[in-house]
C-alpha cells in the first residue's frame, strides 16, 4: 500500500485528464450558453443584411427603370415577385415618406426585430414623381404603379 | 508504434496541410456568402422589359413616319385618300407587331386614333400629329400609352 502512494508514475496523466475535462467542459457551457447567438441570430444577421439591402436594390432598380420608359399619357404597373421572409423574418418595404430625406429613401423595415435597411433611389422621386407606398413581404402580389393621369 | 512516435520528421508537410485545409475552410464560408448575394437585384435588371417597351414605342414612332411618306407616294398613283391610306398601312403595321412580339410570349397593341392636320386638309406637309395608343403586357408588366402622340412633320 505504501509503494502505491509513492508510486507517482502515473500522475502526469491523470492531471492531464483532469485538466482536459475541465476545460472541455468549460468550452461546452461557453458554447450551449452562447450557441443561440453563434450559431442563430449572427449568421440570421448577416443573411438579412444581404437579403434586405439586395431587394431594395432591385425595388430601386425597378422604379429608376419604370422612371426611364415612363409614358406621357398613360400608365405603367409591374409586378414583382420577392421572397416571403428574408433570414427569419417578415420584412416591410417602405417608400418613405419622410421630409428629411425628401422620399429619396427605399426603407426595409423587419417588423420582429426592427432591422433596417436603407436603400437611395439615385435622387429621382425629387424630380416628377413623388413615390410612397408600403408593402408586407407576406402579402401575396406586389405591384409598383404609374398613372400619369392620376 | 514506437518508433512512429518519435520519428518527428516531415513537420512542414504535416504544418502546410494543416494551413491550406484553413484556408480551404475560410474559402468554402466566404462562397457560401457569396451564392445567395445580389440575385434579386440583378434579376430585376434581367426581368423588366424596359428595352421591349422602349422599342416598340420608337417603332411605332419611326413608323409612323414612315407609313405618312409612304401613303404620299401611293396616293400619286390611286383613288385612295391619304387617311385611308394611312389607316391601312397602319393596320398592318399593328398586326405585325403584334405577331412578332407574340413570338416572345408579349401581347401587343397598337392602334390608330387619329390623324391629326393644321388646316383640315392632308397635303405633304400639313398632317403634322398622330396619335395612337400602346398597349404592351408580358403578364408581369402592363404598359399602357393613351394616346401616345407622334409628330410626324
Amino acid at each position: 500500500m505504501r509503494k502505491l502512494f509513492r508510486n507517482e508514475e502515473g500522475v502526469s496523466l491523470l492531471f492531464e485528464y483532469i485538466l482536459f475535462s475541465l476545460i472541455c467542459i468549460g468550452f461546452f457551457m461557453i458554447i450551449s450558453v452562447n450557441a443561440d447567438d453563434i450559431f442563430m441570430k449572427n449568421p440570421n444577421e448577416v443573411v438579412m443584411q444581404d437579403e434586405m439591402s439586395d431587394i431594395g436594390n432591385m425595388m430601386s432598380t425597378m422604379i429608376t427603370d419604370m422612371y426611364l420608359i415612363l409614358p406621357e399619357n398613360g400608365e405603367i404597373a409591374t409586378e414583382y415577385r420577392i421572397p416571403a421572409k428574408a433570414g427569419r423574418e417578415e420584412y416591410i418595404i417602405q417608400a418613405s415618406t419622410d421630409i428629411y430625406y425628401e422620399d429619396q429613401i427605399i426603407e426595409l423595415i423587419s417588423s420582429s426585430s426592427g432591422k433596417e435597411v436603407r436603400v437611395t433611389i439615385s435622387g429621382i422621386a425629387t424630380t416628377i414623381l413623388p413615390i410612397e407606398g408600403t408593402a408586407l413581404s407576406s402579402s401575396t402580389n406586389h405591384v409598383i404603379s404609374y398613372d400619369s393621369r392620376r | 508504434m514506437e518508433s512512429m512516435k518519435k520519428d518527428t520528421k516531415a513537420q512542414w508537410i504535416a504544418l502546410s496541410g494543416l494551413v491550406i485545409s484553413l484556408i480551404i475552410i475560410g474559402l468554402a464560408a466566404l462562397a457560401n456568402q457569396a451564392v445567395i448575394a445580389g440575385y434579386h437585384s440583378s434579376n430585376a435588371v434581367l426581368e423588366f422589359p424596359k428595352d421591349n417597351i422602349r422599342e416598340l414605342n420608337s417603332h411605332t414612332r419611326d413608323s409612323a413616319m414612315i407609313i405618312k411618306d409612304l401613303s404620299f407616294e401611293i396616293n400619286s398613283t390611286s383613288n385612295e385618300t391619304i387617311p385611308f391610306i394611312f389607316e391601312q398601312l397602319f393596320d398592318n403595321y399593328s398586326t405585325q407587331m403584334q405577331a412578332l412580339y407574340a413570338v416572345h410570349g408579349e401581347t401587343v397593341d397598337v392602334s390608330l386614333v387619329s390623324i391629326n392636320s393644321t388646316n383640315g386638309t392632308f397635303g405633304i406637309n400639313d398632317i403634322d400629329l398622330i396619335f395612337v395608343n400602346i398597349t404592351y403586357n408580358d403578364g408581369r408588366t402592363h404598359y399602357i400609352s393613351e394616346p401616345e402622340i407622334i409628330e410626324v412633320r
